[in-house]
């Protein structure tokens, strides 16, 4: 237990943190030698103002036609990411263990705050698994991928309240929890939870070519 | 005559059977109770003082924890002087907020304090709810 822990909320942190961010910089650097190979254009035609303000738009909920399109979808969505990000960074014993690591803190959720968010992450992932399962356009692309991809998420969510509330064996939950926290973190670059990159390259690119090209709004 | 001194010594006798463990542990307080804390977001953390100071100290050979100022010290670990702090709480050195960057804030200061030492001496509680028990 003590060796495992320590383990996992010490060395393991830095594997986790760089292969993260190597990670996204390697999928970066495909990403954009690909678009030389395919695409050379978008670097004549790319401008960071239609980008920045295709990825802004792209962040304000129902600003978007698509979003108003699917008013159910939209709320639930921005609920889940919004409170999958904070959660993790804001949560107390989080920057607890930050501050007795490094020396540093910030501003912290009150504890009823942070479940009440986990929850809804996990309410929002059991939507997407029904919507995936109900709706002919969601089951039609779906693969077996998309549905380990939210265990993949759910289970940091999960194992922490369950940790949170002591709930079954303490000490076996709190490894799960960190454990699944590291398995989330290592497999955004290498999964579709890249989007968190991808989202932003892809308003750019479409964004550019939209706005500055066809002189038409991409939203 | 006799009855009352009979009655006289079994009072004396009753009274040093019950004291005689309070005379020899410090206090029987299983938890940390601590009411500095304007709001508090965990249980107490459990914490069986007299374990510590006797029994833990002697299996595991940490002379230093028999000394009370180990913990209860006063110009901070490390010092050369012996100092106790016995009976003045750590919140009254150690503010939940302190305005002093150089003080270690009361949180902290239990933190370090305990788990620095299950850590070291890899037995002990180290995560959460291993002390904060609900
Ligand atoms: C492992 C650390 C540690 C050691 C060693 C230690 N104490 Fe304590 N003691 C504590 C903590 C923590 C508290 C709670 C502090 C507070 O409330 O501010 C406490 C509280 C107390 C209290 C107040 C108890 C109460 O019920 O409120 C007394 C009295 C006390 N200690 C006596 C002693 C004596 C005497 C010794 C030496 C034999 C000793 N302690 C050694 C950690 C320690
Ligand atoms: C009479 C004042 C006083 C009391 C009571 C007191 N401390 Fe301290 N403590 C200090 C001073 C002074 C320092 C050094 C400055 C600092 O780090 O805050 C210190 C430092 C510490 C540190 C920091 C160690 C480090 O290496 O940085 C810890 C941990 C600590 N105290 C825990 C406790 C705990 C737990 C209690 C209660 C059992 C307690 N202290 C009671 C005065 C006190
Ligand atoms: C100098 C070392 C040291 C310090 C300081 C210390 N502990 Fe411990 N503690 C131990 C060791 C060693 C054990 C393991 C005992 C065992 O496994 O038999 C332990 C065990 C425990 C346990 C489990 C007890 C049990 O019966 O299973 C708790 C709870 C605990 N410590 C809480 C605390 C808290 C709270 C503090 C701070 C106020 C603290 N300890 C400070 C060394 C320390
Ligand atoms: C070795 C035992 C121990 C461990 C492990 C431990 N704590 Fe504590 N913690 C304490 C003690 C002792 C206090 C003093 C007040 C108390 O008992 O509630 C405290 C105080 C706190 C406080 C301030 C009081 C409150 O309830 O708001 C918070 C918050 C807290 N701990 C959270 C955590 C978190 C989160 C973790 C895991 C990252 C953790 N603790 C791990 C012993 C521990």
């Amino acid at each position: 237990m003590h060796t495992v822990y320590i383990f996992l909320t010490g060395p393991m942190v830095w594997v986790s943190l760089l292969i993260l961010v190597f990670g996204l910089i390697g999928k970066f650097i495909y990403l954009t030698s690909m678009a030389k190979k395919r695409d050379p254009w978008i670097f004549n035609y790319f401008q960071f103002k239609y980008a920045i303000k295709s990825i802004l738009i792209w962040l304000v909920p129902f600003a978007t036609m698509n979003m108003r399109r699917n008013p159910v979808m939209t709320v639930v969505t921005f609920v889940f990411h919004i409170c999958l990000i904070i959660v993790p960074i804001f949560a107390l014993a989080h920057v607890i263990m930050w501050e007795e690591a490094w020396g540093i803190s910030w501003w912290t959720l009150p504890e009823t705050v942070a479940v009440t968010m986990s929850f809804l992450v996990l309410g929002g992932i059991l939507f997407f698994i029904i919507r995936r399962m109900k709706l002919p356009e969601a089951r039609y692309v779906t693969r077996v991928q998309d549905y380990f991809i939210l265990l993949i998420v759910a289970l940091p969510f999960l194992t922490g309240l369950l940790a949170y509330y002591q709930i079954f064996n303490y000490q076996l939950m709190i490894i799960l929890h960190v454990a699944a926290g590291h398995i989330m973190l290592i497999a955004i670059p290498f999964t579709w939870l890249s989007h968190l990159l991808l989202f932003p390259m892809l308003r750019g690119y479409v964004g550019s070519e939209f706005q500055g090209v066809r002189n038409v709004k991409d939203w | 005559m006799p009855k009352k001194l009979a009655y006289l010594m079994g009072a004396i006798a009753i009274t040093v059977f019950f004291l005689a463990p309070a005379l020899y542990s410090q206090t029987d307080m299983t938890h940390v109770i601590e009411d500095a804390y304007p709001s508090k977001e965990r249980p107490p953390s459990v914490f069986p003082h007299d374990e510590h100071t006797y029994e833990i100290a002697e299996e595991f050979d940490l002379d230093g924890m028999s000394d009370c100022y180990f913990c209860h010290h006063y110009d901070g670990p490390d010092q050369d002087h012996m100092d106790m702090s016995v009976g003045i709480p750590c919140s009254d050195c150690h503010p939940v907020d302190p305005v002093d960057p150089d003080v270690t804030a009361l949180t902290m200061a239990y933190h370090e304090l305990c788990k620095g030492c299950h850590i070291q001496e890899k037995a002990g509680p180290i995560a959460c709810g291993e002390c904060h028990v609900r």
